[in-house]
């Protein structure tokens, strides 16, 4: 209830408004026209419709029938109501559409176009096209004959009274809807002042009895003046209460027999006060409208200049506006941190941006756009000489004021880009240079195995390599699928990249090596081929192939003369042996002669036992047997056949070794002991090597008791087994004199030697022999004297 | 070899079996009685200084080898004759060898008729030793008969002396002298004193062997 209560106060508030405006037009009826000369109604019910949303309005047309009635029912009759009814809420609402449709919003009146449109539309059209209805209505109806009386007088009416309270009531309501403002002192002062006196004058010159002298009409443009101040100082709704003031007075005065006009007929009169209060009131609204657009236009002026000075002051961008001939007047703080000028470097026009600013570019072009001088700092490169002589690049770009003489040049300094721009040359320039400075061939890939980056090698290695090479790729191309395609193939090695490549990738190792043939054929280049991860956020990945040809070559080389040089020394240890293996051959051969001559002995004598020439027999096949091993053993060793490595029983080796050297052990008179280590499992290694080793030993342990007393000469050879190290241990020692001190390592360095023949090569190779076993051999002097050397494999054995 | 005295024996060193065994059986067959050892030490404990016979040794043994045992069997009484056979011999030792008094030196592998040859040598050697050996014992049975009083007499005789200057040196009368002379020269079992100087000689001889 209580929102319908609200909804339908302001309504019923305008329709009281209205009976009251009604009642007041009533009593200021035209003499002889049923028209009021001031009537109101309707321009408040305009006003109360331009402000309401346009889907009450009809609430407004309701609440206004009753206060109609109420006004005119006492003393009019019904048809002439309904009449008036009609004409009235027409024209209230008629001139609302016409105004809200046309006039822009707000809605204030403010504006040239709107207050024209209040005039033309709510002022003049509406009320004379509704004045006509109803002026025709009432001459058909026969409530009036004066139907031109009628139509003229309503019209001028209504116009007076929309065009000065419309405004008001729209303004008063904006006023209202805006909510509390402080009222101004002063301003409410001058305001009361201002009603006072428009007040005062109407009331002196308008109540002029009319027999009186001074009536004259021009009494009427007294109140003139203190309307264009109302005007002035408080705009629309100042014009428009002034006007309105001062018409309700002088008609009131007016319809009250006084006023300055004297025409004998008093419609007449009436009609020229309310035709001149019209004009007045449209040309002060006018006038206060444009007032206002003028102060709007000069506020939005002021403001867009102080918009302007705040970018242009605060601009990071070193910004100068030039007047004709280039000459700057003013400039941004940034244009003077800049150039390094002052305020004052640029008074009066002292600086010419050409002389400040040199051309960059090339100079043909600049000779081309030389016509017009601005042309030359479009948008391009340029250097600006700053105020202390040097230089610096920019880039400028302008513009000219339209249809005015001058312009905006902006200056961005490009030194710290310049020089950022070099530092990565000169990184980007040293990279190109490093990688090109490789002669190991280079590819840097991204993190999917796209190449990025090849150097020179790397892109003539893929001019030269065979088509069937899988890793001839460029940058663009896929190195991954590359490989991936090839492996599909069947390439081998193909393979083995793509999966050294997608390891490194995904970062699961950090670095791989591969070596490589280029092919299967026989001369074919060997490649050293590295994967390394790329130690960045994006991931990625350089290989670097070099070729390895040469160095494959010499390890090929080194391992030959190693050979050849171990078969040579091998030969000398066995020369050294030749006495002991002559005597090892000639024992068998002694037996064998001894014992063939005994037989053939028995068999001339005739007495011979078979059974004795049985075993006779036997023996000599025995002792061929044993030659026959001796010389086998021999071949073995004098064997130039490459490295072999084999399981070797080493406790076998010894013996044998020892069996080879017996004869040498007896006639240098040295006696042996064997201290061997049953636990020793066999072990992979190359059994002539191993054995020269031994023998080698053997014979430095014989040589080395030279100098010992016949009979006290005793050799031990120890075999060991080394559980902890997986190792094999052979000791052989003697009861020398031992090695001198700090020789224990010099001994196996090549030519060095304490014999007096021999080259001094004997131990250098047996140390390689044993290091080739990824075994070692050292020297030491055992503690109760005499020298101790100690070999010592990996019961593995090492790779060849 | 079909003599009274005892067989003869060869005594063979050698380390190696096989060689031992062969050259045992080769030398049997051309008739001689051997006997073999694997090292001098091991024939040094057995031998017997009073068997006949001749040694055949390696130079090259283990332990003490051949011209070591050389060595240790001249400082003995009874110098054996050595056959050397060597698988590796050199200069130097067959030098050493001879030398020191060995009857040859062979190289192996040796030839049954230079090593039978050699042994024979050898055992003419032995034989002609022990016999000598045998007739200078003798003499010293003799002179060990003599009292020191015709000892002194049969000194001054063979040195020359006559029977006067013999009584005046002894201080004893010409007479004495005389009986004393007769005696040695029976009990030296000699008719002239040219025969009692050549015992004389032989027996300086023997003792500087000694």
């Amino acid at each position: 209830m209580s929102e319908v209560r609200k909804s339908w106060t302001v309504p019923l508030a305008v329709g009281a408004a209205y009976y009251i405006a009604a009642a007041v037009g009533g009593a200021l009826a035209f003499p002889s026209a049923p028209v009021s000369v001031f009537w109101a109604p309707n321009a408040i019910l305009m006003g109360a419709l331009l402000v309401a949303p346009r889907e009450q309005w009809w609430m407004y047309l309701v609440a206004i029938v009753p206060f109609h009635l109420f006004a005119q029912l006492l003393d009019t009759p019904i048809v002439q109501v309904v009449i008036q009814y009609i004409a009235n809420a027409g024209l209230a609402s008629l001139g609302a559409l016409a105004i809200v449709s046309l006039s822009p919003s707000p809605l204030r009146f403010d504006r040239v176009r709107s207050a024209f449109t209040l005039v033309l539309f709510g002022g003049l059209l509406v009320p004379a096209i509704t004045s006509i209805f109803m002026a025709a209505a009432f001459v058909l109806v026969g409530i009036s004959s004066e139907l031109r009386l009628t139509f003229v007088a309503r019209t001028i009416t209504n116009t007076f009274a929309v065009v000065t309270l419309v405004p008001l009531i729209v303004h008063c309501a904006d006023r209202l809807r805006a909510g509390q403002q402080p009222i101004l002192v002063k301003r409410a002062a001058e305001a009361f002042t201002i009603a006072l006196t428009v007040l005062a004058v109407c009331l002196l010159l308008f109540f002029i009895p009319a027999d009186s002298p001074e009536r004259t009409p021009l009494l009427l443009y007294a109140p003139l003046p203190l309307l264009g101040w109302a005007t002035m100082r408080f705009g629309v709704p100042g014009a428009c209460a002034a006007s309105l003031t001062a018409g309700a007075v002088s008609m009131l005065a007016m319809v009250n027999g006084y006023g300055p006009l004297n025409a004998s007929d008093p419609v007449e009169n009436a009609l020229s006060l309310v035709a001149f209060h019209v004009v007045m009131a449209i040309i002060f609204l006018t006038a206060a409208a444009l007032l206002n657009e003028w102060r709007h236009a000069g506020r939005a002026l002021s403001l867009s200049r102080a918009r302007f000075r705040s970018i242009f002051e605060n601009n990071i961008i070193p910004t100068a506006i030039w007047r004709d001939d280039l000459r700057i007047s003013e400039a941004n703080d940034a244009f003077l941190r800049l150039t390094g000028f002052s305020g004052a470097d640029l008074q009066d026009g002292k600086l010419r941006f050409e002389d400040l600013a040199t051309w960059a570019g090339n100079p043909a072009a600049r000779e081309a756009s030389s016509s017009d001088p601005l042309e030359r700092f479009g948008n391009t490169e340029h250097e600006l000489e700053l105020r202390d002589g040097r230089r610096v690049p920019v880039i400028l770009g302008h513009c000219r004021f339209p249809a005015d003489e001058g312009g905006v040049i902006y200056a961005i300094d490009l030194s710290a880009f310049r020089r950022a721009e070099a530092r990565r040359q000169r990184v980007e320039s040293l990279h190109a240079a490093v990688l090109a400075s490789l002669h190991d061939q280079v590819a840097v890939l991204d993190s999917r195995g796209a190449v990025i980056e090849i150097n020179s090698s790397w892109r003539h290695a893929v001019d030269v390599a065979p088509a069937s090479r899988f890793d001839r790729v460029l940058a663009g191309e896929n190195y991954l699928q590359c490989c991936a395609r090839a492996a599909e193939q069947g390439d081998r090695n193909a393979a083995e990249h793509l999966a050294a490549m997608r390891a490194v990738l995904n970062g699961a190792e950090d670095r791989r090596l591969l070596e490589c043939r280029e092919s299967a054929e026989g001369d074919a280049g060997w490649y050293e081929v590295s994967f390394e991860r790329l130690r960045r956020a994006e991931g990625g990945a350089v290989i670097t192939r070099t070729d390895v040809t040469a160095r494959k070559r010499a390890e090929a080389d080194a391992r030959h003369q190693r050979m050849q040089l171990t078969h040579l020394s091998r030969a000398a240890v066995l020369g050294q042996l030749s006495g002991a293996f002559a005597h090892e051959l000639k024992q068998p051969l002694t037996s064998i002669l001894g014992n063939a001559e005994a037989a053939l002995t028995l068999l001339r004598k005739g007495n011979a036992d078979l059974t004795e020439l049985g075993e006779i027999l036997q023996d000599i096949i025995n002792d061929d047997e044993r030659a026959a091993q001796v010389i086998q053993r021999l071949r073995a060793l004098l064997g130039k056949g490459d490295t072999q490595r084999a399981t070797v029983e080493l406790n076998d080796l010894v013996r044998e070794s020892l069996n080879l050297t017996n004869s040498e052990f007896i006639t240098r008179n040295v006696s042996t002991a064997l201290n061997l280590d049953p636990a020793l499992p066999p072990v992979l290694a190359d059994r002539v090597q191993m054995q020269q080793v031994v023998l080698n030993l053997l014979v430095n342990a014989c040589e080395a008791l030279a100098a010992v007393p016949t009979g006290s000469r005793h050799v031990t050879i120890t075999t060991n087994f080394l559980a902890a190290s997986e190792a094999a241990e052979i000791t052989v020692q003697d009861n020398g004199s031992g090695i001198p001190p700090g020789d224990t390592d010099r001994i196996f360095q090549p030519f060095v030697t304490t014999k007096t023949h021999g080259l001094g090569l004997g131990l250098a190779i047996c140390r390689s022999v044993a290091e080739a076993h990824h075994g070692v051999l050292w020297a030491e002097n055992a503690p109760g004297g005499g020298a101790m050397f100690h070999i010592k494999i990996p019961i593995a054995g090492g790779l060849p | 070899m079909s003599e009274a005295e005892p067989m003869p024996t060869v005594f063979l060193v050698d380390d190696d079996a096989s060689v031992r065994s062969a050259l045992t059986r080769a030398l049997n067959a051309e008739g001689f009685h051997v006997l073999s050892w694997a090292s001098a030490d091991a024939f040094l404990a057995e031998y017997d200084p009073e068997k006949p016979g001749c040694l055949v040794a390696d130079v090259a043994m283990p332990g003490t080898d051949g011209l070591q045992l050389q060595q240790l069997l001249a400082n003995s009484d009874h110098s054996l004759p050595i056959v050397f056979i060597t698988g590796n011999g050199n200069v130097r030792m067959s030098v050493q060898a001879m030398r020191a008094g060995a009857v040859t030196f062979l190289p192996k592998p040796v030839r049954l008729s230079e090593l039978a040859a050699a042994v024979r040598e050898a055992l003419e050697r032995d034989k002609a030793a022990r016999q000598q050996y045998a007739a200078r014992a003798a003499i010293q049975a003799r002179l060990a008969a003599l009292t020191a009083r015709e000892r002194q007499v049969f000194d001054l005789v063979v040195a020359g002396k006559m029977n006067k200057q013999i009584a005046a040196q002894l201080g004893a009368a010409e007479k004495t002298v005389k009986v004393h002379r007769g005696r040695v020269m029976f009990k030296m079992r000699v008719r002239s004193v040219a025969e009692l100087v050549t015992l004389a000689s032989q027996a300086r001889e023997a003792s500087r062997a000694s």
